[in-house]
């Protein structure tokens, strides 16, 4: 007699069925836990990258920016129409970041928000304030980031227009300089505005490298180079680069000043102070002549001879 | 015929033996994979820990973010890179040499670590850093290299053209490149100022009261120069200099780095190595 009845081969094929459940759940473990892994390094790649891009599109976010105020100021002198407000500044930067985060990486949702702009302590820049969210397209992984950035003016690369000259007095723009004609001396309304007849000025905005600037006039050298390459200078009375933009006539902000070089010479005549000539509420004043070379000269009043030395 | 029941028997052991061989099978597979997977896990956790580590040292800048500044019991976290660039701050990792114990609170008890570097062009010269130089009686060592650059903190600046024209008081051409610095005694007494360059230009220092000195150098401390020609407490300085497109820098140093000042014209190759074993 057979112990075991397995003429058909069911009891080898059942025993063997059984024997065959631990390996395919052992199969099913392994291949479970090494796509666990995968998913891991996935996911961290993924939060690796996201950082990496959040770093790389702020720093474009401070080049559209920057590239924004050379077109915007660039513009308004071209046109000679101001900015209605800041916050149309602020619209065209969010449409300039737009077009980027749709070009910048396919594999990410990029989302900027460019909250605000203000003028800040410095003169020469500009404070940012912007909300950037990086996120997987799945949205399991996001990094968000509520910053304020300062935003220099002076880039060398993106330069910014005073848009001031051209909105007050209309003058036209050749080059990166400014032919005032006679519309400077046409919006001065005390003595002598002849002084500033066919003025021509670089609007670039320049600071001005002396950390002091009372050593102006330790030389003529060095006045010279300042006037030369048409630097601005820190300014409680001078307008700042939002006010400017909006054609505004008051600024409550600290601003800046650059020096409108005359042409025709007298003992006195308007000072050549940017917000004394191009003021329009009656606040022009007059200054004394300051001789800097033959052919090189301004008229400034006490204030202002003391500030810069001269 | 099987009057003797031989089949039968033979049939039992057949499938016994293959019941056999089929179960020991299994079991080899189970007791195997189980090891791997253990084995796997063991070294994938410790792979994450190194890998962890050498990231948080050389992609973060630490907190505080200046705590190679600070009393060490104000030190949070550990981080070597420079906050203001990509580059690993040579001051932090000095900071770390000297107190290596900063690090260990990276490390599980039971698990030993050695963080070394070498210079790429001499690799025989490794230096601890931080952790244990050699691990007796460790099973599992694992190791993971990265290639730095370190920022000296040096304030560098840089004399290349300008796509924007700038009238210097000496109304120089083109081939000079004329920048400002302002100096003043504090900045005078705790740093020097030395002009670097790839070859010898020549260079003039004036003030703002036309006073100038001139000189030719490919590397030199200006410091005396710059006493003589202040005249002022805070005295603008004008720096010109014939650049004939050299690669030249002013640099400020103000903590006596100055082998480390050829590395500002060519940066040398770092190799940090990071060792953990269990």
């Amino acid at each position: 007699m057979k112990i075991i009845n397995d003429q058909k081969g069911f009891t080898t094929s059942i025993l063997l069925l059984i024997l065959l459940i631990p390996v395919f759940l052992l199969l099913v473990i392994t291949i479970d836990e090494y796509s666990h892994n995968v998913n891991n390094t996935v996911e961290n790649l993924e939060s690796n990258q996201i950082k990496s891009i959040s770093e790389d599109f702020e720093n474009e976010i401070l080049i559209v920016t920057k590239e924004s105020l050379h077109n915007i100021t660039y513009d308004i002198v071209t046109s000679k129409r101001s900015v209605t407000d800041k916050d149309t500044i602020r619209r065209y930067i969010q449409n300039r970041i737009n077009e980027k985060e749709i070009h910048y990486n396919n594999n990410f949702l990029i989302d900027c928000e460019i909250k605000d702009l203000k003028s800040s302590d410095n003169p020469f820049k500009i404070e940012l304030y912007y909300l950037l969210v990086v996120s997987t397209k799945d949205n399991k992984i996001k990094n968000s980031k509520n910053e304020q950035k300062l935003v220099e003016i002076t880039d060398k690369r993106f330069p910014v227009y005073d848009p001031l000259p051209t909105l007050k007095t209309g003058a036209t723009l050749n080059g990166n300089y400014l032919e005032y004609g006679n519309q400077l001396s046409g919006h001065i309304n005390i003595n002598n505005p002849d002084a500033y007849l066919n003025t021509i000025q670089s609007i670039i905005i320049k600071e001005c490298p002396l950390s002091d600037y009372s050593q102006h006039g330790n030389s003529n050298e060095t006045i010279l180079s300042c006037l030369n390459n048409h630097y601005y200078h820190n300014s409680h009375d001078g307008m700042c680069i939002f006010c400017r933009l909006e054609n505004k006539t008051n600024c409550n902000h600290f601003g800046f000043e650059t020096f409108i070089i005359p042409t025709k010479l007298s003992d006195d005549a308007p000072a050549s102070i940017d917000h004394v000539l191009l003021n329009d509420i009656n606040n022009q004043y007059p200054g004394n002549l300051v001789s800097i070379d033959n052919n090189t000269f301004l008229y400034l009043d006490n204030g202002h001879k003391s500030k810069y030395g001269l | 015929m099987n009057n003797k029941g031989q089949i039968i028997i033979t049939d039992i052991l057949l499938y016994l033996i293959i019941l056999l061989v089929i179960f020991s099978i299994v079991i080899y597979a189970t007791v195997t994979l189980n090891d791997n997977q253990v084995t796997r896990i063991n070294n994938k956790q410790l792979n994450n820990l190194l890998e962890d580590s050498i990231s948080a040292l050389t992609k973060t800048s630490g907190t505080p973010n200046n705590w190679e500044e600070l009393n060490v019991n104000k030190v949070d976290t550990v981080g070597l890179k420079s906050p203001k660039n990509q580059l690993l701050s040579y001051d932090k990792l000095i900071k770390l040499k000297n107190n290596p114990y900063l690090l260990d609170k990276y490390f599980p008890t039971g698990i030993d670590y050695s963080l070394t570097m070498y210079s790429k062009s001499n690799p025989n010269n490794e230096v601890l850093i931080a952790g244990k130089s050699n691990f007796n009686n460790k099973k599992q060592i694992q190791s993971k290299s990265t290639v730095v650059l370190f920022d000296y903190a040096f304030d560098i600046t840089s004399f290349k053209k300008e796509n924007m024209t700038v009238y210097c008081p000496y109304n120089h051409s083109e081939q000079w490149i004329c920048k400002t610095i302002n100096v003043n005694d504090e900045s005078l007494s705790s740093g020097k100022y030395y002009i670097i360059s790839d070859s010898d230009v020549k260079y003039v220092i004036s003030n703002t009261y036309s006073e100038n000195i001139t000189g030719q150098t490919r590397k030199t401390c200006i410091n005396n120069q710059l006493e003589q020609l202040m005249r002022n407490q805070n005295q603008t300085i004008f720096l010109h200099i014939l650049t004939n497109n050299n690669n030249t820098y002013l640099v400020y140093d103000t903590d006596n780095k100055e082998e480390f000042l050829d590395e500002v014209i060519k940066p040398k190759t770092y190799v940090l190595n990071m060792k953990i074993a269990t």
